[in-house]
């Protein structure tokens, strides 16, 4: 068992490992983004309020929250590695910023889009869109803090541990809507025992969150060889494979 | 679409350029990384790309399989 824990610190185990996962991770994921779009574009039923523009739900509400989900594996992955100093994790926390800042900006842009036939306009100084901005600038700030570096475990450090004082924003962004008087509609998802949503519109909407949950994945896995790559190009098996060689432990 | 075709096609175009854009971008990454690496290290080198078995540079020799530890 501690065998294959220690295995997932091994940079070419990741490497190999990472290589195989992402194909097994986006095909499904792009088949489920098919399958959800079908059913909330065609599928699911109008909203009796709302008519169909409620259909920009089935990529917002996956955006945002892998948004936010993107954000916590950043910090969890930055304190790892900050804290057994662990490169790998770094790598892992350095990989999820441009993805994490792709899907805040889909969420910000298909909300506003959103907003502008519910709401009147396109944007309002309301708690959770501008948390959700705050977000969108942490991920900035992130990557902008790991290129003023030359030092990679200078960036590391730094990096991560913005992210982790970064980190308070997500529950900010997600119980804004409780905690203040918010234009932005209540909570769907986290009260599925009293669910305020109907089942023919809610499973085009989870089958989209986990097939983004899948493609981010995917993607992570590929930016983790990226990574590897860069980080470990001083060792012997990483100049095996750059040459097209398949040193051991490596496939 | 009840005269919301406009906002749902910016709200679903953004959101696949988002998805489409990090997969291209992902495996550009991957492959440019790969390449300068790889120029990296035929400088390094002094010639064209080392071959398999034929190790040089920096650090060559080390063969870190162990847990990536950073000093």
């Amino acid at each position: 068992m501690w065998n294959w824990f220690f295995k997932l610190a091994s940079p070419p185990h990741v490497y190999a490992m990472a290589g195989k996962l992402s194909v097994w991770l986006v095909v499904p994921a792009v088949v489920l983004l098919a399958v959800g779009a079908w059913g909330g574009l065609v599928l699911a039923p109008p909203d009796y309020q709302q008519g169909d523009a409620y259909r920009i739900i089935y990529v917002h509400v996956p955006s945002a929250y892998l948004s936010m989900m993107v954000y916590v594996t950043m910090a969890v992955a930055g304190a790892i590695g900050l804290i057994w100093r662990i490169k790998l994790a770094h790598a892992v926390a350095a990989s999820c910023a441009p993805i994490g800042a792709s899907f805040t900006f889909a969420a910000l842009v298909s909300g506003a889009v959103w907003g502008k036939p519910m709401w009147g306009t396109y944007w309002e100084w309301d708690p959770r869109l501008t948390a959700e901005l705050i977000l969108l600038f942490l991920y900035f700030g992130y990557m902008g803090l790991r290129g003023a570096f030359e030092n990679l475990a200078q960036a590391d450090r730094a990096s991560a541990m913005l992210a982790i004082a970064g980190v308070v924003n997500v529950p900010i962004i997600h119980f804004s809507v409780i905690w203040w008087a918010s234009l932005h509609q209540g909570p769907t998802l986290s009260k599925l025992e009293a669910p305020s949503i109907s089942w023919e519109m809610l499973w085009p909407l989870l089958t989209m969150i986990l097939a983004f949950t899948l493609f981010f994945l995917g993607v992570l896995a590929l930016r983790v060889r990226a990574e590897v790559l860069e980080r470990e190009v001083q060792s012997r098996w990483v100049q095996d494979v750059l040459r097209g060689a398949s040193p051991a432990g490596v496939n | 679409m009840d005269g919301y075709t406009g906002y749902l096609l910016v709200a679903y175009g953004v959101t696949a350029a988002v998805v489409v854009g990090n997969l291209v971008a992902a495996r550009l990454q991957f492959s440019r990384t790969r390449v300068r690496l790889l120029e990296q290290l035929a400088r390094r080198s002094g010639r064209s790309p080392p071959r398999a078995g034929q190790v040089t540079g920096k650090g060559a020799g080390s063969n870190e399989t162990t847990i990536g530890r950073s000093s």
